[in-house]
């Protein structure tokens, strides 16, 4: 059985192709302005690397941001589920997802990979892996420096603003008084990953904890995050594939249910549910 | 627009203007007079031959005018009806009528009054608790009403009168609450949008022809088979003001909403005007003790308990919420989507229980803050993942 | 997983003016310790709002108070508000309620989790109460909340119905007997629950004594805003609101009073000397409704620091010098106190068609021979937020004095910038002062 997985999101797009439960390949490129090209593109891009076309493809799920933009797919399920189910396949033992985008963060709870409850936060650059870009270019470092540099930080100011415009003034106030940078990028990560915890808090985060999305690459996040609950937390391969991961599981199982498999995505129309 | 029926005639009047009846009466000589929220007791307007309209917001109305007035951080709808009371929608009315409903109303109606005047302008006090005392000023209150309106309009307000009043405001209830039973079907054979829409028509009517609208809807929703697949998820609806699109959105995402609590909804009609005591005192009643809206405070007796003993919490909570279990499992609904809109504080600090209330009776909760103009994408990811959620 | 990181803390409170109000803090947490310790020794404590009308009952059957709205503006002052707050949204409540209730709801959460006040929490955190008392006035949040704290905490709540503000455009005429009939009833229902739950009688006669020593202390507390008008103004906003207390909460007690004493001979002495806050008072600033961003009072030194000072405040303000003594029932003679008292200026607010609130600052605005109004726009408060944007346009019909109005919080530091505060400040001061030039030189000062 052949399945495709593919997930357009606010910043990414990422592709994913199974065969009989197994990942054959994957591809990850930048979303851009184009949502149906991108979503060609990056399918085209992963099918030649297997040697498959489109066709030789028995169920497609498209998700994320992006999910109604992709011609090609058979269906449209939420990033929110694809996640779970595709943390839920790495992780069995996961209780509590948190997904950190570039445009924003969930928190999910899963059993067996299904969801039990969901938090997304508000659409607001602060709590978002795009601020942690936008603290980057003022203080002129790259993501890797500032993780480095908040790391070893020893003191912090912490960020109490949840306005990304607010955080970004209030970054250059502690600057002019001369903070220095390492104590405010612990600062910044200690109060992102506070957030990201609060969202989360409502449902209650119960380990494991698993961490995912692009921002979860942030090693600086991650200590803060662990600091927080006093325990550490998961993190899979490749953070900004759960979820076309998790979306081509879930063709798989449409494909199931019907019953057969054989190419040339003849349940399209299969009644879902 | 007369020609039309039914449930066509309700889509028209609200696609073009829904309060072109309203002024068509003020021509012909109606007193017509436009009112803020459920604590308004219309049957004292219907007494005096007025003709009384809701004041509702327009949620695909950019608000421009009222930004220059009003704050952000405060309810969203009062903002937009606000808006459309400086673009000059109510001016036609002979007055408008506010009532103590939460501290956003309160402040908007000392502004309203000031930048948006109308010929008669009343402010009801209505009290926060459910008690004795509670009731007996707010009888004053309503005397006041009384009074003021007798005065404006030169008519008296009989006990006859108004107890015609009552009548036919009790019908009416009685007919949005037969239109409602239709939601029990599965598939509900009249849609959550229909049904708002239907209500924000009749509120936009003097109740007599309301009641026709409303047995034409019947019948017609009576007569046809159901719109939609029997499959989808039966949804109950917890909100405040809710006039807007949010309905049609979650029904969109591919669920029923089929039932609901929220002001445009079983709060306007779900309790009638007690018909066997003093009219007045059943009105008393109706519009403060029997009214669902969080910013009515009631309790288990306090003067029961012993020394030092107060109530049990979940007696607190069936005493204030227990009609949401039963809305749930009467119209079976299979999850809950609450949808706050910001800053209604009387909402928000109740929203916790809510939640906790219906998870504990196995309804699994959606929990949603927006504005009135609802974001569409944002929440459609929301509601879907919701509905992908209890499907598996 | 790394090592604890030390969490480097900048100063926000204000640096006070007068002598009198830099004892304040003393004599709040003398309060606060007298509330743990009628806790230890088994005596009854109460957490009350304002407006209940209860300080004079709970002194009577010797209830210590503690009143949580003052908590949740003292935890943020100390810094310790955030913590509370996010305990409180942990568990689903909005970000946009009260700031106050969010400190309260926080406190009993954690209380609940711990099983103890853990006394690293501002002021050592609020004993634990054998009684809540709100009421409905003024807000939803005074009965909401405690409603809410049931999640945390099974004490027995008394609500009295309090509608002691008129609504706009009435004639207080026709008014007043039936309100006052009903704050009677409420506060002779709140007694026998008080009697009830304590197990003792209430005497009246003592009541009848605090009602007496609360408008006693309030009328002083009112003395002590009169003065302020003088040129230069003898106290600061600031200093004020660490007074605020005393006349607002705590008035039935005789130190409240003597406090007040204090204050007002200090700044009478200052009016005779001509003793100001700053050497050179360039501008005066009346800080409008909305109340004070009690995680940013260093805000009013800032403004200083420009020359500029806030010389008087539309809130927590008392009016009533009525004598109220003619009322033999003392629950009476609070109530017609309190309903004189919160209505004061509204058949003159009538007259302007406008609402209390506004009508007060067009009068401060001459009497305090103001040249700026600031509002304070508190993301978690409707009551003293909504209309301020209103406000500025009505009262460019009455004054050219430009009106500005900001947006933060009363306890939460999350909803804005120092930063972006005070730049925005500078640039008012400057359209102030420049519009202070074009009078002085008209001849209108």
């Amino acid at each position: 059985m052949l399945t495709g997985g593919i997930d357009i999101g606010s910043t990414m797009t990422k592709a994913v192709v199974m065969r009989d439960g197994e990942i054959a390949g994957s591809e990850i490129t930048v979303t851009g302005a184009e949502h149906r090209r991108t979503a060609h593109l990056v399918m085209a891009a992963v099918l030649e690397r297997v040697g498959l076309k489109l066709d030789d493809l028995d169920f497609i799920v498209g998700t994320g941001y992006g999910r109604l933009n992709i011609p090609f797919a058979d269906r449209q399920i939420t990033e929110i589920t694809c996640h779970a189910r595709g943390i839920g396949s790495l992780f069995p033992q996961a209780q509590t997802v948190i997904e950190i985008g570039g445009q924003d963060c969930k928190c999910i709870r899963v059993r067996d990979g299904k969801v039990t409850d969901f938090a997304m936060n508000e659409k607001c650059a602060a709590g978002t892996g795009r601020f942690l870009q936008i603290a980057a270019d003022m203080m002129e470092l790259t993501l890797d420096k500032m993780n480095e540099l908040a790391l070893n930080a020893r003191e912090m100011v912490p960020i109490s603003n949840y306005c990304a415009i607010f955080a970004q003034q209030e970054i250059i106030s502690d600057l002019s008084l001369d903070i220095p940078a390492d104590v405010i990028l612990a600062g910044l990560f200690d109060s992102f990953a506070r957030r990201l915890l609060k969202m989360a808090a409502s449902l209650k985060v119960v380990r494991e904890v698993v961490l995912t999305g692009g921002g979860s690459k942030h090693r600086a996040l991650r200590a803060a995050v662990e600091n927080i609950l006093g325990y550490p937390v998961r993190l899979p391969a490749e953070p900004l594939l759960t979820g076309a991961y998790g979306a081509a599981l879930l063709a798989a199982e449409q494909v199931q249910r019907a019953g057969r498999a054989g190419g040339t995505r003849k349940f399209a129309e299969v009644s879902v549910g | 627009m007369q020609d039309l029926k039914g449930l066509k005639r309700v889509e028209t009047m609200l696609r073009t203007d829904r309060l072109a009846r309203m002024k068509e009466l003020k021509k012909e000589g109606r007193t017509v007079m436009g009112y803020m929220c459920c604590f308004v007791p219309l049957e004292m307007l219907t007494a005096l031959d007025i003709a009384p309209f809701r004041l509702i917001g327009d949620c695909e109305e950019v608000t421009t005018e009222a930004d220059k007035y009003l704050e952000t951080i405060m309810c969203s709808f009062l903002r937009s009806a606000f808006d459309l009371a400086m673009k000059k929608t109510f001016d036609f009315a002979d007055g408008v009528i506010f009532t103590h409903s939460c501290d956003s109303v309160v402040k908007t109606w000392e502004y309203w009054r000031y930048f948006a005047p109308n010929q008669f302008e009343w402010y009801i006090n209505v009290p926060h608790i459910v008690k004795a005392s509670s009731e007996r000023f707010f009888t004053k209150e309503l005397l006041r009403l009384q009074k003021a309106l007798e005065a404006y309009t030169h008519k008296e307000m009989t006990n006859e009168s108004l107890r015609k009043a009552i009548r036919l405001h009790n019908r009416n209830r009685q007919l949005m609450r037969n239109l409602n039973e239709f939601r029990k079907e599965n598939p509900p054979r009249v849609s959550g949008a229909e049904m708002r829409k239907t209500l924000l028509a009749c509120m936009s009517l003097p109740v007599e022809e309301a009641n026709s609208l409303l047995e034409e809807v019947i019948a017609e929703v009576k007569a046809r088979v159901p719109l939609a697949p029997p499959d989808r998820h039966r949804i109950l609806l917890y909100g405040p003001e809710m006039d807007n699109d949010f309905v049609d959105l979650v029904e969109e995402c591919g669920a029923s909403v089929v039932i609901d609590d929220v002001c445009i909804g079983t709060r306007y009609y779900a309790k009638d005007v007690d018909w066997g005591i003093e009219p007045l005192d059943a009105l008393n009643r109706r519009y403060l003790e029997q009214m669902v809206c969080p910013r009515v405070y009631r309790r288990p007796d306090e003067n029961k308990l012993a020394p030092g003993e107060t109530y049990e919490r979940q007696d607190d909570l069936d005493l204030r919420l227990s009609y949401l279990r039963d809305y749930a499992e009467d119209w079976k609904a299979d999850g809950a989507i609450m949808y706050l809109l910001r800053y209604c504080d009387s909402h928000e600090f109740d929203a916790p229980d809510v939640r906790d209330y219906l998870q504990e009776a196995k309804v699994p909760v959606l929990f949603l803050e927006g504005d009135y103009m609802v974001t569409k994408e944002q929440n459609k990811t929301r509601i879907q993942a919701f509905l992908e959620m209890l499907d598996a | 997983m790394a090592e604890e990181k030390k969490v480097v803390k900048v100063k926000t409170t204000a640096d006070k003016s007068t002598e009198t109000s830099k004892k304040a803090h003393l004599l709040v947490r003398k309060y606060y310790h007298e509330a743990a310790q009628a806790l230890q020794e088994g005596r009854p404590v109460a957490w009350l709002m304002a407006s209940t009308l209860c300080e004079e009952m709970c002194r009577a059957m010797d209830v210590t108070p503690i009143y949580t709205e003052n908590f949740g503006g003292t935890a943020a002052a100390m810094q310790g508000g955030i913590m509370l707050c996010e305990a409180c949204e942990a568990d689903g409540f909005s970000m946009g309620i009260c700031g106050y209730a969010r400190v309260g709801l926080g406190h009993s959460k954690l209380r609940q989790e711990l099983g103890r006040v853990d006394p690293s929490w501002p002021n050592g955190g609020m004993a634990d109460p054998d009684l809540i008392i709100g009421c409905s006035a003024g807000c939803e949040p005074r009965y909401k909340w405690y409603q809410a704290q049931r999640r945390y905490q099974q004490v027995p709540f008394l609500c009295p119905e309090i509608l002691d503000t008129y609504p706009v455009g009435m004639d207080p005429d026709d008014l007043e007997d039936y309100y006052v009939e009903l704050l009677v009833a409420e506060m002779y229902e709140t007694k026998a629950l008080m009697e009830k739950h304590l197990g003792k009688k209430m005497d009246m006669d003592k009541v009848a004594e605090y009602a007496e020593q609360s408008e006693r202390t309030r009328n002083l507390y009112w003395k002590c805003d009169e003065i302020r008008r003088a040129v230069p103004g003898p106290m600061p906003v600031e200093d004020m609101l660490s007074c605020m207390p005393f006349g607002f909460f705590y008035t039935a007690f005789k130190e409240s009073e003597d406090f007040f004493q204090e204050l007002y001979d200090e700044l009478a002495a200052r009016v005779k000397n001509g003793v100001g806050v700053i050497p050179e008072e360039k501008l005066r600033i009346l800080w409008g409704w909305g109340l004070p961003p009690w995680h940013y009072l260093r805000i009013f030194n800032y403004l200083e620091s420009k020359g500029a000072v806030a010389v008087m405040q539309e809130c927590y303000t008392n009016f009533c010098a009525d004598d109220c003594s003619q009322y033999s029932d003392p629950f009476e003679r609070i109530a017609r106190y309190q309903i004189r008292c919160r209505n004061h200026g509204h058949k003159e607010a009538n007259a302007r068609h406008l609402g209390v609130d506004v009508s007060r600052m067009i009068s401060y605005v001459e009497d305090y021979k103001c040249d700026g109004v600031i509002q304070h726009a508190l993301v978690s408060c409707r009551q003293r937020t909504i209309g301020q944007i209103a406000s500025a346009e009505i009262m460019k019909k009455y004054s050219t004095i430009p009106v500005m109005s900001f947006q933060s919080d009363l306890v939460d530091e999350r909803t804005a910038s120092q930063a972006e505060i005070n730049q925005r400040l500078d640039a008012f001061l400057e359209v102030a002062a420049v519009e202070k030039e074009r009078r002085q030189k008209a001849g209108l000062l």
